[in-house]
C-alpha cells in the first residue's frame, strides 16, 4: 500500500479564453504530492506551471480533471475552496508578495482574519509574532512592508503563508529577482517547512533552487514531463 | 457576526487610506444631494398647494393683485368693504389678513403670527384643513400645542381657541401659495367685524378677497369700487392663470430636477470610474486575501464598507441635518432630503452590485 498523497491532480486540463482566442495551458497532468517533500516545477515561460499551481492552489478552476487534498476531492464552488485554501493551502505568489501600504503585521495575520473557528486575539498576536520570527522579521511587526527589501519582502509572503499551519506550501517563483544570498536564505525556510512535514511545491526558472527539492517535474507545452 | 463587521471596517479602511479622493467625492455628492433636496422642497411644496387650489380652479375663482401707482396713497372705500361683506355672507367670497393684523398690538394673540379668515365657504374649500366650525372660532398649529393662549381679541370680540391642527397644514394663498400654519393661530373671525378692522388691515382683506364663479359685473363693480378708495386691483381668474402657473412651475421645476440629475449622474459616474480605479489599486490586496480564505460574501463585505464610507455615511448624517433644519424651518416638504436620501440609498445599492461584480470576475479570470 502506497503513501496517500496529501494534494493530487488527476488529469487536470485549464483552457483559457473560448473558440478562436482558445489556449490551453495545462493538457491532462496528473501529479502525486507528498507531505514532507520538496517539489520543483520547471519549465520555460509560458510552459503552463504557474496555471499548474494556481489550480492545485485552488484559485483557478480546472476545465477537466480533478485535485484531490488528503484524497478527497475538491468541491470547486467558491465557499469550499475559499475554506480549504485557508485551512490546507499557503499560496505564495511573486507578483501578489504583500499589501504596500499595510504593515507586515497586518499583512501575516490576513489568513487568520479567515480561519474557521477564527482565532482570539492573544493567539493571533502570539502565532504572528512566532512565525516572523521565523522567517527573522521579528523586528518589522509594526513596519510598513512598502520599506522592506526583495528578500524581506519574500520572507513576508513566507510567514503569511506559514501562520495558519497549512500542509502545502505552493510558491510561484519565490526566488525570482533576489540575489544569491537571499535566494539561500529563502530556501533554507522552505526547506525547514519541509522538514516540518509539510509539503513545498516550487514553480522556479532557477536551477540553484531545484537542486535542493526532492524532484523536479518539467512542464512542456502543457505537458508534465517527470 | 464579528468576522462580517471586520470586513466592513476593512472597506471603510480603504476609503480612509484614500481619504483625498473619497473626501472629494463625498463632497460633490454631497453638494448634488443638498440642491436636489433644496429643488425638491421647492417643488414637493408648490405641487401640493397647487393641487390644492383645485377648488378655486373649478370654482372659477378671482384674485387680486393690488398696483400702487406712485405718490398716491390709498385708502379702503367703506362701501366696498361693506360690498365684500356682503359677497361673503352670500357664500360667494372669502378674504384673509396674513400680515398686517394687530400690528398696534404686539400681544396680539400672544405674540403668535395669525391667519385671520372671513367667510363661511372656507371650510368646505379647503376640507382638509379642518378648520373649526362655525366662526367665530380660533384654532392653534400644530406647534403651538401646550401654549397658555386660549382666545384672541379682534375688534373688542373675543374669539375662543378651540382646537389644534395636524401638523404640516398650510393653506393655500394665492399670493404666497403654500402659508405653513404650524406656528400661526388660525382665526375664523364673523364678517360684521370687518368694518371694524383697523384701516391696514381692511386694505389687506380687500387685496386678499377671492370672489367665486363671480359674474363680470360683480368684479367690475369690486374693482371700480377699490379703485374709488385709490386702491387698484388687478383681477385674475385662478382656473386661467393657476392652471398657467402651474404648468410653469412643473416646467421650470422639471428643467431644474432634470438638470440637477444629470450633474448628480455625472457625480456617480466619476465617482464609479473613481472607485473602479481604487479596486484596480486595491487588487493585489483583494487578490491576497482571495488567496488566503476570503469568500466572495467577505469581498462583498469590504467592497460595501468602501463604498458606504464614501458614498453613504457622510451623505446619510448630511441629509438627516438637513431634514432636521427643514423640520426646524418650517421648510413645507422636509420629507425632501429623505427622498434624496432614498436615492442615494438606491445608487448606493446598484453601485455594490456593480463593483462586486467587476472585481469578482476580473479576479476568477487570474
Amino acid at each position: 500500500m502506497g503513501v496517500k498523497p496529501i494534494l493530487e491532480a488527476r488529469n487536470v486540463t485549464k483552457v483559457y479564453g473560448h473558440g478562436r482566442t482558445q489556449a490551453v495551458a495545462v493538457r491532462a497532468v496528473s501529479l502525486r504530492i507528498l507531505a514532507g517533500e520538496c517539489v520543483a516545477l520547471m519549465g520555460p515561460s509560458g510552459s503552463g506551471k504557474s496555471t499548474l499551481l494556481k489550480v492545485l492552489g485552488l484559485i483557478l478552476r480546472p476545465t477537466e480533471g480533478s485535485v484531490l487534498i488528503r484524497g478527497e476531492e475538491v468541491a470547486w464552488d467558491e465557499f469550499s475552496r475559499a475554506r480549504l485554501r485557508n485551512k490546507f493551502l499557503g499560496y505564495i505568489d511573486q507578483e501578489f508578495a504583500i499589501i504596500e501600504n499595510e504593515s507586515v503585521e497586518r499583512n501575516v495575520v490576513i489568513p487568520l482574519q479567515y480561519a474557521n473557528p477564527r482565532p482570539s486575539r492573544q493567539e493571533i498576536w502570539a502565532r504572528t509574532r512566532r512565525v516572523l520570527k521565523e522567517v527573522g522579521l521579528d523586528w518589522a511587526l509594526k513596519k510598513n512592508a512598502s520599506q522592506l527589501s526583495g528578500g524581506e519582502r519574500q520572507r513576508v509572503a513566507i510567514a503569511r503563508a506559514l501562520v495558519n499551519e497549512p500542509m502545502v506550501i505552493l510558491a510561484d517563483e519565490p526566488t525570482a529577482a533576489l540575489d544569491g544570498k537571499t535566494v539561500q536564505e529563502i530556501m533554507a525556510l522552505f526547506l525547514a517547512i519541509k522538514a516540518r512535514g509539510a509539503a513545498v511545491l516550487i514553480a522556479t526558472h532557477d536551477d540553484r533552487v531545484a537542486k535542493q527539492c526532492d524532484r523536479i517535474l518539467r512542464v512542456i507545452d502543457g505537458h508534465l514531463v517527470e | 457576526m464579528i468576522f462580517l463587521l471586520h470586513e466592513v471596517w476593512g472597506g471603510f479602511g480603504m476609503a480612509l487610506r484614500r481619504w483625498p479622493t473619497a473626501l472629494v467625492f463625498a463632497g460633490m455628492i454631497a453638494v448634488a444631494s443638498t440642491v436636489l433636496s433644496f429643488a425638491l422642497v421647492d417643488v414637493l411644496a408648490q405641487v401640493a398647494v397647487l393641487k390644492g387650489a383645485k377648488e378655486l380652479r373649478e370654482r372659477h375663482a378671482v384674485v387680486f393683485t393690488p398696483y400702487y401707482p406712485y405718490g398716491m396713497e390709498s385708502s379702503v372705500d367703506d362701501h366696498t368693504v361693506k360690498y365684500l361683506k356682503d359677497l361673503i355672507d352670500r357664500q360667494k367670497a372669502y378674504t384673509a389678513v396674513v400680515h398686517n393684523m394687530g400690528l398696534d398690538d404686539p400681544n396680539f394673540a400672544g405674540g403668535h403670527p395669525t391667519l385671520v379668515l372671513f367667510g363661511d365657504i372656507i371650510p368646505e374649500l379647503f376640507p382638509e384643513l379642518k378648520i373649526c366650525d362655525p366662526a367665530p372660532c380660533a384654532v392653534r398649529g400644530a406647534k403651538l400645542t401646550g401654549q397658555d393662549i386660549d382666545s384672541v381679541i379682534i375688534a373688542g370680540e373675543r374669539i375662543p381657541i378651540v382646537n389644534t391642527l395636524s401638523p404640516g397644514a398650510t393653506f393655500f394663498d394665492p399670493g404666497v401659495a403654500g402659508l405653513p400654519l404650524d406656528n400661526r393661530i388660525v382665526i375664523r373671525a364673523p364678517t360684521k367685524l370687518l368694518s371694524l378692522l383697523q384701516p391696514i388691515e381692511r386694505e389687506e382683506a380687500l387685496v386678499r378677497a377671492v370672489l367665486l364663479s363671480p359674474s363680470p359685473e360683480d368684479v367690475d363693480a369690486y374693482v371700480s369700487g377699490c379703485a374709488k378708495g385709490g386702491l387698484f386691483l388687478i383681477p385674475q381668474d385662478v382656473a386661467v392663470d393657476q392652471a398657467q402657473k402651474f404648468r410653469q412651475i412643473m416646467m421650470a421645476s422639471a428643467m431644474y430636477i432634470v438638470g440637477m440629475l444629470g450633474f448628480l449622474i455625472l457625480v456617480f459616474a466619476a465617482f464609479m470610474s473613481s472607485a473602479r480605479l481604487t479596486f484596480l489599486e486595491e487588487r493585489r490586496a483583494l487578490k491576497i486575501r482571495q488567496m488566503y480564505g476570503a469568500t466572495p460574501l467577505h469581498m462583498m463585505l469590504r467592497i460595501g464598507g468602501f463604498l458606504a464610507a464614501v458614498l453613504l455615511v457622510p451623505q446619510g448624517m448630511l441629509l438627516f441635518l438637513m431634514w432636521m433644519f427643514f423640520q426646524v424651518v418650517d421648510a413645507p416638504a422636509p420629507e425632501a432630503a429623505l427622498w434624496v436620501g432614498l436615492a442615494l440609498l438606491f445608487a448606493y445599492v446598484f453601485l455594490w452590485i456593480f463593483s462586486v461584480r467587476e472585481v469578482l470576475s476580473r479576479e476568477e479570470s487570474g
